[in-house]
């Protein structure tokens, strides 16, 4: 009958996720949409059948590198031709290209089989939030980010700062001085 | 009179402790307090410039922090150490409050910190101004010019974030 036909196009559909990569690390971010790449969320995943889903990627622009790895971690690069070897550090490689740095993330933690050159044709990278409406009427769900993003102390109200309890009051015979700072909003919420 | 006279002079030499003492001599009447040392008081540094003149003077004012003070602490030990949390760099309203405005660290005079925390404290609010939570000391340009908040310079134009190594996780 009809209900086993819709079951079967149900469970064997492909789906359209969106994650947002705003002030995400690209390595733990990586090991999340592999998941979802292949097709492991699915209790009939198998890695021969090809039932993994397409990801859209917002804000790769706004990525997050933990301590110095802007600085520190370099991509490697060989063209097969003698003296053809060269390395960038990933600083640089984001200025070229926004997107480049969570491709490669994605494309090393995935399986090295013939499968996996099919599933990076299913993740679509944007440095933005501007996404073409064609991909943006497919999505259906959204993945959950992996990091807590921090709040700067410019973001909190002069109200949070004030109401927040103080641990120590100034002593007896303490001196404020503007000399380098003028009196602001922003200098008055340290007292 | 003397006996009045001999009691100021004896006062005067407690006085050396720097103890706030008001005098109302007895018998006369005063419509002001006398002390014998300098009344303290929180002050603040105001500068003014009219035409060609600068007037730079302190003014005393009261603290805006006598109310808002954690009931539980004791004032003489170190607030950190009471209250026994796992501050992470994350937790600026907490930091900001160690820090000058200028982005120096408070010296442990004024905090009341020990010397355990206050190194826990000067490490915490170094990686909160990397990470751009907290503002790196930048003074005002001559103009009165804001700095400002985040450089465009190579790679301090990303974002940073530090992990918990003892628990590996990114928060």
């Amino acid at each position: 009958m009809a209900h086993n036909r819709v079951l079967q196009w149900a469970t064997f559909a492909r789906s359209w996720w969106i994650y947002d990569a705003y002030h995400q690390c690209p390595f733990e971010s990586a090991k999340r949409l592999c998941i979802f790449l292949q097709g492991q969320h699915k209790p009939i995943y198998h890695p021969l059948s090809d039932i993994g889903d397409h990801v859209v990627v917002i804000n790769t622009k706004d990525i997050s590198m933990k301590n110095e790895y802007w600085r520190k971690w370099r991509f490697h690069h060989h063209t097969g031709y003698p003296g053809g070897y060269s390395q960038t550090s990933a600083w640089r490689l984001h200025d070229l290209d926004d997107t480049k740095i969570l491709h490669k993330a994605v494309y090393s933690r995935l399986p090295g089989n013939l499968l996996r050159r099919r599933m990076m044709r299913r993740l679509h990278l944007f440095p933005d939030t501007e996404v073409p409406d064609d991909i943006l009427q497919n999505v259906t769900d959204q993945i959950r980010q992996v990091q807590l993003i921090p709040k700067p102390i410019h973001k909190y109200s002069k109200e949070d700062i004030d109401n927040f309890p103080k641990l120590f009051d100034w002593p007896e015979e303490y001196v404020i001085d503007y000399s380098k700072k003028k009196k602001d909003e922003d200098t008055e919420k340290y007292f | 009179m003397t006996n009045y006279f001999k009691k100021l002079v004896y006062l005067g030499k407690q006085s050396q402790n720097f103890i706030q003492q008001r005098l109302v001599l007895p018998g006369l009447t005063l419509h002001r307090s006398i002390s014998l040392t300098t009344v303290k008081h929180l002050k603040e540094i105001r500068e003014e410039k009219k035409d060609n003149i600068t007037t730079i003077e302190g003014v005393e004012i009261e603290s805006k922090r006598t109310n808002k003070l954690l009931p539980s602490l004791h004032k003489g030990a170190c607030p950190l150490c009471q209250l026994n949390l796992d501050v992470k760099y994350t937790d600026v309203l907490i930091l900001s409050q160690f820090v000058s405005p200028h982005g120096q660290v408070l010296p442990r005079t004024v905090t009341n910190l020990c010397g355990y925390q206050h190194k826990k404290v000067e490490a915490l609010v170094r990686r909160a101004q990397d990470a751009g939570l907290l503002a790196h000391f930048q003074a005002d340009g001559e103009d009165g010019k804001k700095p400002e908040l985040r450089s465009n310079y190579k790679w301090k134009k990303n974002n940073i974030h530090f992990i918990d190594e003892k628990k590996y996780s990114h928060y």
